[in-house]
């Protein structure tokens, strides 16, 4: 009963919210061919709820609406290029020793906050000590663990002995060291604003620090050093106005840039195409054709996601263990098998019963996306494997369940095993996930599988996520741009805990898991990559999740615009308008 | 006097039956403000000190008590999710443009009611009232999502006629009388759309009430009498078909309130509607129950004032 309760008050909330997309969304674009202009103002579309007054502080908070908001405001040590290389931003260069061990990183002089106090080593400091090594999901997850000498946790003060600022001194530029029990490859790849965004310590003082719920002291605005400097923030819109002292001179060309919310899709794509906003982030494959088509407007089409998503693939977890049962039983192994998807026959059948080549077109739109073809995102093309994954066969696929004891009663109707029938409940989201959801479900039908869709919101995924409590959900997962951040937290042993978006099928593979930690101990892509891919070979095997499509984000901007940096969450620094 | 206090001290067990409901309705949706805060990807540690941050963990009574004791108090409470906001400030600030759009598609729906029904009422079935309502009958049918959209693509981004989105220009930054006729212009078509349906209610009870009215005797003395019929109808059995009208309209304050968070949301209106969707996304619970109490508040108040306006129109009503 409460479970059904629970399930309609859902079901309420997602339908009420149904024009909140998600999916993610952007291709070149780079500088246009003209000088950029300078002056005027451009207009954000966004699509999320606008973020709070207060809450503009992406080192103590991962949601993507608030992470392109705050984005303009802030600066990394080091940003990713459209090439995933990592370019100087607040450190100018980088020194690696040790082996991989120590990052020694050297700060740009003379940048000041937006408040016009002077920028330092003990900023950096701070910034993981307070904030992002206790706050930032991502960060705190992989960095923290990591690091030579583990940071207090809260709630004792900040702490964090591995990490040494010294200050710009006797001509000497200012430095923050890094110091690693092992080699830590994927660290420049974390160091974007978005996973590694600085911010400003004189701000705390005296005071407590960052946390998600409390991002920044009452009535304090936020202050980076960034391209923009916060104006103003109402029910509507948020207003940033040109940085004048920003370091990246001449940066940046626009004097004003104003991001409102436009709730749904369809108003989005007629606001821009009607000249009220300028740039939108997030633009659904059915109307591509149209912006395309319209000399007004133009799309840019890339892997990263605005709010800093980055290599995302649309997948099924299966939950390999008997629902609900908690993870530390799981990681333990003695967690009973899930009664249907435990055998690997029944998720082999799933698998060689999917019509792939119809999922571009059908489910995303041809929104740029592709059929993925293992489970690291082949923008990683030194870790991707085309691991063998099983094709569309209908006779193969029901000679597997035949084989699992699920027989057909008929055609068209689900198989059973005696008094229980094949049926598997599949949660998703709205958008994308919801006609991905869709297409499974026709193609399994055919199979003898049926498939019951639930929809559900952000807050109540990550729950039943967590709590194991699926037979089926469909995730998007976005790798960030190397697998040690973003690909390991799904298929370790270790990972299989209470937390959103960790190893939810509840995968036990030694094999795996030493591939994973021997590559975590290297340090070069040629000797990382061979590792990576035999651990994908294994996962191919063992099908602890169905990697379905490789998503894209697309951008969608007025044709006076130009100078986007596409892969970027900075992407109006150098962005300029001609009016 | 002493009636209206009765009546407001009447409406309080209501908000807090409410209240509560709505706490365990937030309490039954799986997930809680931390799984919208934190983002995927962190560790077990990391959301358990964040729930113990937000006080998630302690007994659920425990909670309700401590909301309950600062409601008493007055004071809504902190947002989970919104920065650490006060409530009453994020509400205070959406309050003025819900309001605006409520009010303004009650007035038009009132006036408009008024006269087109009027009009209507007086050659029964004859052309003109049988035009008038058809569409009243086609405009309370059709549903404001529908119709939001539809008119958003023909009137606003076909004909131009209209903006499409919010309720400013956002490349202008106008003040003074430039900043009303911008807020107006945005206001018309979200407004004529959140009015449409009681447009046509209004219309059509109104036509009504006067049908009946304008059969009486009364009616037929005054004829009689000699008086014009704009007088007659305008001045003794329009006041007389108004009780229906005036009961309808406080009736519909509740439901107007439920659909501008769709209208709202169609045309990027900046009010509660956004906001509310956004609490129960987040499972904010403070924020959400503080609206749900406004919104109660405000419904409460329209039926006492429904009420009282009884009374002033008919003067046979007394609250004692």
């Amino acid at each position: 009963m409460r479970k059904r309760m629970t399930f309609l008050f859902v079901t309420f909330l997602v339908t009420a919210a149904a024009c909140s997309s998600s999916g993610d969304k952007n291709e070149e674009g780079g500088p246009g061919g003209d000088e950029p202009v300078k002056g005027g103002a451009l207009v954000v579309g966004l699509s999320a709820p606008l973020p709070a007054q207060g809450t503009l502080n992406p080192a103590v908070n991962t949601q993507g609406g608030m992470q392109l908001a705050a984005g303009h405001l802030f600066n990394g040590l080091v940003e990713i290029d459209d090439k995933a290389k990592p370019v100087p931003e607040l450190a100018t260069k980088w020194d690696i020793r040790d082996d991989g061990r120590t990052y020694e990183f050297t700060l740009v002089e003379g940048v000041k906050w937006h408040d016009g106090k002077p920028f330092t080593a003990a900023d950096v400091k701070f910034s993981y000590e307070a904030a992002l090594l206790r706050n930032h999901a991502r960060t705190q997850s992989s960095i923290g663990p990591a690091l030579a000498q583990p940071c207090a946790a809260p709630p004792a003060a900040p702490s964090c002995p591995s990490i040494e600022a010294t200050e710009a001194s006797g001509g000497q530029p200012a430095k923050v060291v890094f110091r690693f029990a092992n080699p830590y490859a994927p660290m420049l790849q974390q160091l974007t604003h978005t996973d590694g965004a600085i911010i400003p310590k004189h701000i705390w003082d005296g005071k407590p620090p960052p946390t998600a719920a409390t991002p920044w002291p009452a009535g304090q605005n936020p202050v980076g050093t960034g391209a923009f400097r916060f104006v103003s923030h109402d029910a509507s819109e948020i207003i940033y106005e040109r940085n004048p002292d920003y370091f990246r001179k001449p940066l940046p060309y626009l004097d004003r840039m104003v991001q409102r919310v436009v709730p749904t899709p369809a108003a989005q794509v007629q606001a821009l195409t009607a000249g009220e906003i300028d740039w939108l982030g997030n633009v659904r494959g059915q109307d591509l054709g149209a912006l395309r088509s319209n000399p007004n407007t133009k799309v840019d089409t890339g892997s990263q996601s605005a709010g800093g998503s980055t290599n995302c693939i649309l997948k099924l977890a299966f939950n390999l263990h008997q629902e609900g049962v908690p993870p530390t039983q799981v990681r333990q192994g003695s967690a009973p098998a899930h009664p249907i998807l435990g055998d690997l026959r029944v998720r082999q059948a799933i698998a060689g019963s999917l019509k792939l080549d119809e999922y571009v077109e059908k489910v995303l739109q041809n929104d740029g996306g592709r059929v993925a073809t293992g489970p690291v995102h082949s923008a990683m093309a030194w870790a991707h494997a085309d691991a063998p994954l099983p094709r569309f066969d209908a006779a193969r696929a029901g000679q597997l369940l035949d084989d699992a004891g699920w027989k057909s009663p008929g055609a068209g109707q689900p198989r059973r095993k005696g008094a229980q029938e094949l049926t598997i409940d599949m949660y998703h989201f709205a958008g994308n996930e919801a006609a991905l959801g869709t297409k499974l479900q026709q193609d399994l039908a055919l199979a003898g599988v049926k498939v019951e869709l639930r929809q559900v919101d952000g807050a109540g995924k990550n729950t039943l996520y967590s709590a194991r409590n699926f037979d089926s959900i469909i995730v998007s997962h976005c790798q960030a741009t190397d697998p040690e951040i973003g690909v390991r937290r799904f298929y370790h042993s270790t990972a299989i805990t209470g937390a959103p978006f960790t190893n939810g099928a509840g995968y036990r593979s030694t094999e795996v898991d030493q591939r994973f930690d021997q590559a975590a101990q290297r340090l070069g892509e040629s000797e990382r990559g061979p590792l990576y891919k035999q651990a994908q070979e294994q996962m191919a095997k063992d099908l602890p999740y169905l990697w379905l499509l490789e998503t894209v984000s697309n951008r969608a901007y007025s044709a006076k615009c130009q100078g986007f940096q596409p892969y970027s969450g900075h992407f109006a620094d150098s962005a300029s308008c001609r009016r | 006097m002493g009636y209206l206090v009765r009546r407001l001290l009447q409406t309080l067990p209501t908000i807090a039956a409410i209240l509560v409901v709505t706490f365990v309705m937030v309490q039954l949706a799986p997930g809680d403000a931390v799984d919208a805060l934190a983002g995927g990807g962190g560790d077990e540690a990391y959301y358990d000190y964040l729930r113990s941050y937000l006080q998630l963990d302690r007994p659920l009574l425990e909670q309700f008590f401590s909301y309950a004791g600062h409601l008493l108090r007055g004071d809504l409470g902190i947002s989970f999710v919104q920065g650490g906001r006060p409530v009453a400030e994020l509400i205070g600030e959406r309050m003025p443009a819900t309001l605006l759009l409520i009010g303004t598609a009650l007035l038009i729906a009132g006036a408009g009611g008024l006269v087109l029904g009027s009009l209507a009422a007086r050659r029964p079935f004859g052309p003109f009232d049988m035009g008038i309502s058809t569409t009243a009958l086609i405009g309370y049918s059709l549903p404001a999502f529908w119709l939001a959209q539809l008119a958003l693509i023909a009137l606003a981004f076909r004909a131009g006629l209209f903006p499409i989105q919010g309720m400013t220009e956002a490349r202008a930054d106008y003040s003074g009388l430039a900043h009303y006729l911008d807020v107006g212009r945005h206001l018309v078509l979200p407004a004529l759309v959140l009015a449409t349906s009681d447009l046509a209610l209004l219309t059509r009870v109104t036509r009504a009430g006067l049908i009946q009215e304008l059969d009486r005797d009364y009616v037929r003395t005054a004829k009689g009498l000699g008086l014009r019929e704009r007088e007659v109808v305008v001045r003794h059995a329009l006041p007389n078909a108004l009780l229906p009208v005036v009961t309808v309209i406080g009736n519909r304050v509740g439901l107007l309130f439920t659909v501008t968070v769709i209208v709202e949301t169609v045309f990027g209106w900046p009010g509660l509607g956004t906001l509310l969707l956004q609490a129960a996304q987040t499972r904010d619970r403070p924020l959400l129950l503080g609206m749900v109490l406004v919104v109660a508040a405000f419904v409460a108040l329209a039926n006492l004032v429904t009420d009282m306006v009884y009374g002033w129109i008919d003067p046979r009503i007394r609250y004692d």
